[in-house]
């Protein structure tokens, strides 16, 4: 090393950016190896976007779906994938995600104890059900464990330490990172300069940029600051930006994807996301309030939905009724905090959302001709023989608002979470990284619940390989 | 002369009455049950009358004529007919009634005495008046009969009449602007109110949709855009200035199938609408202030240093602050709905539930908890639990405070108490033996002096041999020197022989000085050190011996200072 021992505060074998799934995924893999880590978290409070996310995890051929006789695979789910990426996905980091979904899923249940719900749920865009949800429907339910296994193995998590720069010494190898201590988000230049040495390896695990305007609208000059998004306020792009300025590769920053599922009365991913996810879309129909009429496959990709819904004047409502809801695990909290709104009639319904009765009252006709004979032929909602029609009252409603959700772009990496310069695609030494902070494994749009499992997979890849990773 | 026979016809009056009750029976018509018998009297005799008063006129009157003049006169049998017929008696059973007493008088006239002729003049003429009679009877009924239609026609007309006005001062007395059109739509009817109001253009035979500034097409266009029995609101403009009505189309053909067209209505609302828009902006301001307010309260609760919790009746948390989700570690979002104990340990979820039951409302506890960080870490807080009462639910404000901090210090003060408190103990011991110690010492010197000091100057003082009395000196001053032994200041009795210069030196000797520094220090020659030297040799016992007088000292753990030791410069002293 070329760098005077002096010029380094706190000296660490792996140093991890971020403390979202990815980041305490990799600080435990890399300090199972023995290595010195420590994790820093710009906010005040650990977890970022994945502590408040709905804790869904799509896994193929899991042990739930054979229970449930449902034939699933890691090439279908690579083949929805891609669909839904529209082929822009790099197969082979796709590929991971599909292949490492059900190990995975048994390294959280016996490793950090984290406890799931008895179904499956079918999200859009997948051709089977395959969606775990925890037992509390939150993120929280795997990042307390995960923060509880990183204080259990002594892992420093420091809050309010924000990444200014990674420094790479003249060699191109990063060796460490400059960071401002008592950092206050989001005042800029707030708290103290300090520089971690990371002797093997850094990993980056920022997040995305969705509450970010100003690269939003960079990339995505529809999505201005009308838009809401649902994600924490931290979710901003100075950890994706470091990366770029030392060279690495940018994929896919354009491709921004919006939720459909979010409550018009709420702020950010509230409580109302889940109901619609759960319920709304695959029990219940999406009609335009103007029209009385539905207008798109409720079960569609994100992207197809959101078009819809976003960009054509439309008042977006789910109805549901009280067979469908049973699968909504935040029911009480939506109808506490009036997001949700129950209705002894249709009637009722139609009236307190404004929607001509006699058109709503055909399109329910037409849905359950549909359910009768398996086919939506208007707009292709895959009907499963479980669907009853939306007749027994109470009925739900919850008008939507498209908002921002999750950036599928980043830093491009390979299969062992190393990071690609632009000028040689090769990787940089010592840079990792892992999450939404990279692009490619989704494409186009990303598939609901996969997320959390791209995170976890490659955040132990990105911990395991940073923990061997050295100067030789 | 008829006079004869009519005579004739008095007094057969009982058979007459006889023979016609007979007839009466027998033609079917059953009058006899309620004909007076005065009253048959009478028409028997009323019909003599006429016929006797008829007997005169030559010729005959016609039946027209003559059935005429006993409707004007209201004869008899009007009137009896007319008698009859209120109590039921058809027309046609009062015609029986005199076509039976003609017969009864024909009979009569057979069995009369008189000649032929006279008979067939009474004849006649009693044909000629019962035509008369009973065409006068129907022709009084029928002209009641018009008579009554007529009276209820009046009624019904006066009724109408009464009825149509009625509608005519709705019409034209009412406020709103009522519009009456045909089946096209065309105006035909305009309330005068209307026409105040599109005073200066046509109203009548005029297209209503055009009137109202709807459309101009046809009246099926205007209930497609206007559907009927609705309230729409339009602007028309009077005078130049906009006014706001509310519309409402009625069809007439709801009321009645043959009716057509259309009545239109419109209400005056310009003042709720000016109304409506000043409450409008009223609500709006009043929105305005109350996101205001919102916001302050808002701020107010994320500044306020500590972490708020507003829990609910079922101890879950309903909202908190940036400050108790940074405390616990937990994104507010996933902090909504969590039960509060979820943030506690067991202990403080008992506690917290205590009071929660046992709390008075407006009352406030304050308890100091363990309390959860997300990663399981725990800290020391302290918990003050409000309770509040709204809408006849139960919440409770908590304020959390960390006293991770507070705790530290108190304990570190405890210890140091702690310590203090030992290091009393302890110094007290060490005075008490510090004490002791000096006792015993003072024992153990008086008794030293006491019984060897004392004794041995009494010896002194009495002995007279010198010799003697210097070994006991002597021995007197060794002792005396013993007795220093313990003492800081040790008093060497060799040392004692040497001067003040010579201690000096030997100061400096046992410093480690050279000869050289020395000689600097005491600015004296070197000559002169050498003989001090020598004579310190000299009197420590040391000459012949080979031993540096550096060693030597400084194994000699004395004390080298002269009582009147100081800064002075040193004089020679030999």
């Amino acid at each position: 090393m070329t760098t005077p021992a002096h010029m380094w505060d706190e000296t660490y074998d792996v140093v991890i950016i971020g403390s979202g799934f990815a980041g305490l995924a990799a600080a435990i893999e890399a300090r199972q190896t023995g290595a010195s880590v420590v994790v820093l978290e710009k906010m005040r409070i650990p977890g970022g976007n994945s502590a408040i996310s709905g804790g869904l995890l799509a896994i193929a051929d899991s042990p739930k779906q054979r229970q449930d006789g449902i034939r699933d695979s890691a090439e279908m789910m690579l083949s929805d994938m891609i669909k839904a990426g529209m082929g822009l996905n790099h197969v082979s980091l796709a590929r991971m995600v599909a292949e490492q979904s059900a190990d995975i899923l048994a390294w959280t249940i016996n490793t950090l104890k984290v406890k799931y719900k008895p179904q499956l749920n079918h999200l859009g865009g997948h051709s089977v059900p395959r969606t775990y949800v925890t037992d509390s429907s939150t993120g929280s339910g795997i990042i307390q464990p995960l923060l509880a296994k990183c204080r259990e193995m002594q892992i420093p998590v420091q809050m309010k330490t924000q990444l200014t720069q990674l420094i790479p010494d003249s060699k191109g190898r990063i060796v460490g990172v400059e960071a401002r201590s008592d950092y206050l988000f989001p005042r800029p230049n707030s708290g103290q300069v300090r520089r971690f040495c990371a002797r093997r390896g850094v990993v980056l695990a920022t997040g995305g940029f969705a509450r970010d305007i100003g690269m939003r609208m960079t990339q995505d000059p529809r999505l201005n600051e009308v838009i809401d998004s649902t994600n924490h306020m931290g979710a901003t792009a100075e950890g994706l930006l470091s990366a770029l300025k030392i060279g690495a590769t940018p994929i896919h920053l354009s491709w921004i994807q919006l939720g459909p599922w979010a409550s018009f009365y709420e702020k950010g991913w509230g409580v109302g996301s889940m109901f619609t996810l759960l319920a709304g879309f695959p029990y219940g129909i999406m009609v335009d309030a103007n029209t009385g009429k539905r207008f798109v496959n409720e079960l569609s990709d994100r992207r197809l939905r959101t078009d819809a819904m976003l960009f054509q004047d439309r008042i977006p409502v789910a109805i549901v009724d009280s067979e469908g809801v049973k699968n909504a695990t935040t029911l009480e909290c939506c109808l506490k905090q009036g997001v949700v709104q129950a209705f002894d009639s249709i009637e009722e319904l139609a009236a307190a959302n404004d929607m001509p009765l006699p058109a709503l009252r055909e399109t329910l006709e037409r849905y359950h001709l549909s359910l009768a004979r398996g086919r939506d032929t208007e707009f292709g909602k895959p009907l499963s023989g479980e669907l009853k029609p939306i007749e027994h009252p109470p009925y739900y409603s919850i008008r939507l608002q498209p908002k921002v959700h999750h950036c599928m772009g980043g830093v491009q990496i390979n299969t062992r979470a190393e990071v690609l310069a632009i000028t040689d695609h090769q990787p940089i030494p010592g840079l990792f990284a892992a999450g939404e902070v990279t692009g490619g494994i989704h494409g186009a749009s990303r598939l609901g619940s996969n997320a959390i499992v791209d995170c976890l997979v490659f955040g132990r890849i990105a911990g395991q390989q940073a923990a061997k990773s050295s100067d030789i | 002369m008829i006079e004869n026979i009519l005579e004739q016809l008095d007094e057969r009056l009982s058979c007459a009455l006889q023979r016609w009750k007979y007839h009466l029976q027998h033609s079917g018509c059953d009058e006899a049950s309620f004909v007076h018998r005065y009253d048959a009297a009478k028409a028997y005799n009323s019909l003599i009358a006429l016929l006797r008063q008829y007997t005169s006129d030559k010729p005959l009157p016609s039946v027209d004529r003559l059935s005429e003049q006993l409707q004007q006169n209201q004869c008899f049998f009007i009137t009896i007919a007319r008698e009859q017929q209120t109590h039921g008696s058809t027309t046609a059973m009062c015609l029986c009634f005199i076509k039976s007493l003609r017969t009864v008088i024909e009979e009569q006239l057979g069995e009369i005495l008189s000649t032929e002729t006279e008979k067939n003049l009474a004849r006649s003429l009693l044909y000629r008046v019962c035509d008369s009679i009973e065409t006068a009877i129907v022709a009084d009924v029928e002209q009641r009969n018009i008579q009554q239609s007529y009276r209820d026609l009046q009624q019904l007309n006066r009724q109408l009449s009464r009825e149509k006005s009625t509608y005519e001062s709705i019409f034209e007395a009412t406020s709103n602007i009522v519009l009456l059109t045909d089946e096209e739509g065309m105006i035909i009817e305009a309330n005068p109110e209307a026409k105040v109001f599109f005073s200066g253009r046509k109203l009548l035979g005029c297209f209503c949709g055009v009137v109202l500034g709807i459309c101009d097409t046809s009246l099926d266009d205007l209930l497609l855009q206007t559907p009927p029995n609705r309230l729409h609101e339009i602007n028309l403009k009077r005078d130049g200035f906009p006014q706001v009505f509310n519309l409402q189309i009625l069809p007439l053909d709801q009321t009645s199938l043959s009716s057509q067209g259309v009545l239109i209505l419109l209400s005056d609302i310009t003042c709720m609408a000016d109304h409506r828009q000043a409450l409008e902006m009223r609500v709006a301001e009043r929105t305005r202030a109350l996101a205001n307010s919102e916001k302050m309260l808002d701020a107010v609760f994320q500044s306020v240093g500590k972490g708020i919790l507003l829990i609910d009746s079922e101890r879950e948390i309903v909202k908190a602050n940036q400050q108790a989700s940074e405390m616990y570690g937990i994104p507010l979002e996933v902090m909504v709905g969590t039960p509060f104990c979820a943030l506690t340990d067991t202990d403080g979820c008992r506690k917290l539930t205590q009071i929660s039951e046992s709390l008075p409302e407006g009352e406030r506890q304050r308890i100091e908890v363990t309390s959860l960080y997300v990663d399981g870490t725990t800290f020391p807080s302290e918990i003050t639990m409000t309770r509040m009462d709204r809408d006849g639910q139960r919440f409770w404000p908590v304020i959390v405070r960390d006293i991770t901090e507070q705790r530290a210090l108190e304990d570190g003060l405890r210890a140091e108490k702690l310590q203090s408190e030992e290091m009393n103990v302890t110094l007290r011991n060490v005075l008490k033996s510090i004490e002791d110690d000096r006792r015993k010492f003072e024992q153990d010197l008086n008794q030293r002096i006491r019984t060897g000091l004392l004794p041995a100057i009494e010896k002194i003082r009495y002995e007279r041999e010198s010799a003697v009395q210097s070994t006991y000196l002597d021995m007197l001053k060794g002792q005396l020197i013993a007795l220093t032994t313990g003492f800081d200041s040790e008093l060497d009795a060799e040392m004692l022989k040497l001067s003040k210069s010579e201690l000096k030196v030997c100061r400096y000797i046992k410093a480690g000085m050279t000869g050289k520094e020395i000689c600097d220090a005491m600015n004296l020659s070197f000559e002169t050190i050498q003989t001090h030297r020598k004579n310190i040799r000299k009197k420590l016992g040391l000459r012949g011996r080979e031993v540096n007088l550096h060693t030597f000292l400084a194994n000699r753990n004395c004390h080298m200072d002269t009582p009147d030791n100081n800064h002075e410069p040193d004089s020679e002293r030999t």
